[in-house]
C-alpha cells in the first residue's frame, strides 16, 4: 500500500487556516538535514496539517510539545505512529494508557533506577573500556557498526541477567528490525524475520524459568515471570512484549545517541579538549547532545477528545505529532538553541520524552554515554571523520542514526 | 516523572526513591543558603517543569515545592 498516493483528509477538515504539508520523515537523508527541516517547519509555524498518510496534526515548538506530555489523558500512547494510527503491534506498557500503565511500569522501574544503575556501573564501565582497547589498535572503525551498538547490546544482556555470548545475534536483529521499521520495502521481511526471531529468544528464555520457586537474582525474565499484575500474574504475552520493547527501544536508540555524539566530538576538538582537562563536563555534554541531536523526530499520540490545543481545533481519534528534536531547539524555550553549549544550564530537553512514559531506560542510557566518553577519550583523545562522503541518517519515522560513522586516528608505534 | 534531572543536580538538597522518583511531592522544602544554586539549577532543568522556587527578597531561593502527583 502506498501511503503516500492516498487521498488526504485535509480537504474535508476546518483547518482554522492551519498550514497543510505533505512529508514522509522516513527517508535516509543526508546527517544533520532532519534537524534543519525541523528548525525550519517551527520558525515557519507552530501548526501543520500534514497530508501523508490519513493526516495528522504537527506541534512543532516547546510549549505545545510541552503541554502534549502534560496531558496523557487526551494524548493517547495507543499509537505513537501518526502514520499508522492502528499498529498492528502494542508494545508493554509504551502503548497502554493509565491506569494500568504505571502498574507496568511500577514493575519494571526499580529495575532500571539510578540506584540500579549505580550498582551496574563497574560492569558498564569493564565492557566500554574492553570493548575501546580491543577497537583503538586498528586506528579508525565505523563506530556504528564497531562501537555504537555492541557497547549497549553487551551492557543490556548483563543488565538483564543474559549471556553476552548472544550480543552478535541481537546486533544482527536489531540492525534488521530497524531497517524495515522506517518503512522500506526491501527491509520489510528481513524486519518481521528479526522480530520473528527475537520473540523465539524470548519464548526459549521463558521456557528455561517456567516453574522455578523463586526469581533468578538479576535476571529481569525471572523476575518478571514472579511479578504481580494487581494481583495476578504477567501473562506470557504480556512478558514477551516487555522483553521485546526493551530490545527495540533501548539498543537502536543508544547506538544512534551515540553516534551523534561521536561525530559532534569528532569535529569539534575544542569540546574535546575540554572533556579531556575536566572529566566532570562529561554528563553536561551528553545531556546537551540529546538535546541538540534529539533522535526522537517527534512522537506521536491519539487524540481522545474532542479539544482545542494551541490553536488547533482537534477531534477524538486524530493523531498528532509532537516535533520534540524541534521543540529541544526551539528559541523561545532555550538560549541560544542554535548552538552546542558544553556546559549549558538549565537543560530541560525533552530527549527521553516527557509525562509517565518518559523513557525507562533514560539512567541507564545517560550513565552507558557518560562512560563512552570517559573511557574512549582515555584511550583515543584524539579523532577525526576518515572519509570526505557526506554522512547519512535514517529517518525519523523510528529512531534517528547515522548509518555509519568512519572514525580514524593516530596509533603510537 | 522520574527524570532523575533535579536529585542527580541537587545531591545536597532532593534525593531519590528505589524507582527513581524524587522522595519529596507536594511539600514546600526549605533552600539552606549554601543549596541555592542547586536549587536553581534543578528547578531549571526539570522538563515537567514540576519545581517551584520560593524567593525571599533578594531573590534567593528560599523553599523548593516539587509537584506531580505520586506513582
Amino acid at each position: 500500500m502506498d501511503r503516500a498516493s492516498e487521498p488526504a483528509t485535509a480537504a474535508s477538515r476546518n483547518l482554522d487556516g492551519c498550514p497543510v504539508m505533505h512529508g514522509d520523515f522516513s527517508r535516509i537523508r543526508q546527517a544533520g538535514s532532519h534537524w534543519q527541516w525541523a528548525d525550519q517547519l517551527r520558525e515557519d509555524s507552530p501548526l501543520y496539517f500534514n497530508t501523508y498518510a490519513q493526516g495528522y496534526w504537527i506541534f512543532t515548538r516547546h510549549d505545545a510539545v510541552r503541554d502534549m506530555y502534560k496531558n496523557p489523558q487526551i494524548f493517547s500512547s495507543e499509537s505513537i505512529t501518526p502514520w499508522e494510527p492502528e499498529p498492528i503491534y502494542r508494545f508493554v506498557p509504551t502503548q497502554i494508557d493509565e491506569p494500568d500503565h504505571i502498574t507496568y511500569r511500577r514493575i519494571v522501574n526499580a529495575w532500571f533506577s539510578p540506584r540500579a544503575v549505580d550498582r551496574a556501573q563497574p560492569e558498564i564501565r569493564g565492557i566500554c573500556r574492553a570493548l575501546v582497547q580491543k577497537v583503538a589498535p586498528a586506528g579508525g572503525c565505523d563506530f556504528v557498526a564497531d562501537f555504537a551498538l555492541r557497547y549497549p547490546t553487551a551492557m543490556f544482556l548483563r543488565f538483564i541477567g543474559l549471556d553476552t555470548a548472544d550480543t552478535d545475534q541481537f546486533v544482527a536483529w536489531v540492525e534488521d528490525f530497524f531497517g524495515g521499521f522506517s518503512g522500506d520495502p526491501a527491509g520489510l521481511e528481513p524486519m518481521a524475520r528479526a522480530l520473528d526471531g527475537i520473540r523465539q529468544y524470548w519464548i526459549t528464555v521463558l521456557d528455561q524459568r517456567r516453574g522455578e520457586p523463586a526469581p533468578r537474582d538479576g535476571d529481569l525474565a525471572s523476575h518478571l515471570m514472579h511479578a504481580r499484575f494487581s494481583g495476578s500474574p504477567l501473562t506470557d504475552a504480556e512478558i514477551l512484549d516487555m522483553l521485546t520493547v526493551l530490545v527495540l527501544a533501548g539498543l537502536d536508540t543508544t547506538r544512534g545517541q551515540l553516534g551523534y555524539l561521536f561525530r559532534h566530538l569528532a569535529t569539534h576538538p575544542d569540546d574535546r579538549a575540554a572533556l579531556i582537562a575536566d572529566p566532570r563536563l562529561i554528563p553536561s555534554a551528553v545531556e546537551e547532545s540529546l538535546r541538540f541531536y534529539t533522535i526522537i523526530f517527534g512522537d506521536g499520540r491519539k487524540v481522545t477528545r474532542d479539544v482545542e490545543f494551541h490553536g488547533a481545533r482537534l477531534k477524538k481519534g486524530d493523531m498528532v505529532y509532537g516535533l520534540v528534536s524541534g521543540a529541544n531547539r526551539d528559541p523561545r524555550a532555550y538560549e541560544r538553541a542554535g548552538e552546542f553549549i558544553l556546559d549549558r544550564k538549565h537543560n530541560h530537553h525533552f530527549g527521553f520524552a516527557g509525562g509517565p512514559h518518559r523513557c525507562l531506560g533514560a539512567h541507564l542510557a545517560r550513565r552507558e554515554m557518560q562512560i563512552g566518553v570517559e573511557e574512549w577519550l582515555r584511550l583515543i583523545p584524539d579523532f577525526r571523520i576518515a572519509t570526505d562522503e557526506e554522512l547519512a541518517e535514517r529517518g525519523g519515522g523510528s529512531m534517528m542514526t547515522l548509518m555509519t560513522l568512519p572514525l580514524a586516528w593516530d596509533v603510537a608505534r | 516523572m522520574g527524570h532523575g534531572r533535579c536529585y542527580q543536580l541537587a545531591p545536597g538538597l532532593l534525593t531519590c526513591d528505589d524507582e527513581g522518583y524524587v522522595t519529596i511531592r507536594d511539600q514546600v522544602i526549605d533552600v539552606p543558603d549554601d543549596q541555592g544554586a542547586a536549587a536553581e539549577e534543578a528547578a531549571g532543568t526539570c522538563p515537567e517543569e514540576a519545581i517551584t522556587l520560593l524567593r525571599d527578597r533578594a531573590h534567593r531561593p528560599v523553599s523548593a515545592p516539587p509537584r506531580g502527583p505520586a506513582p
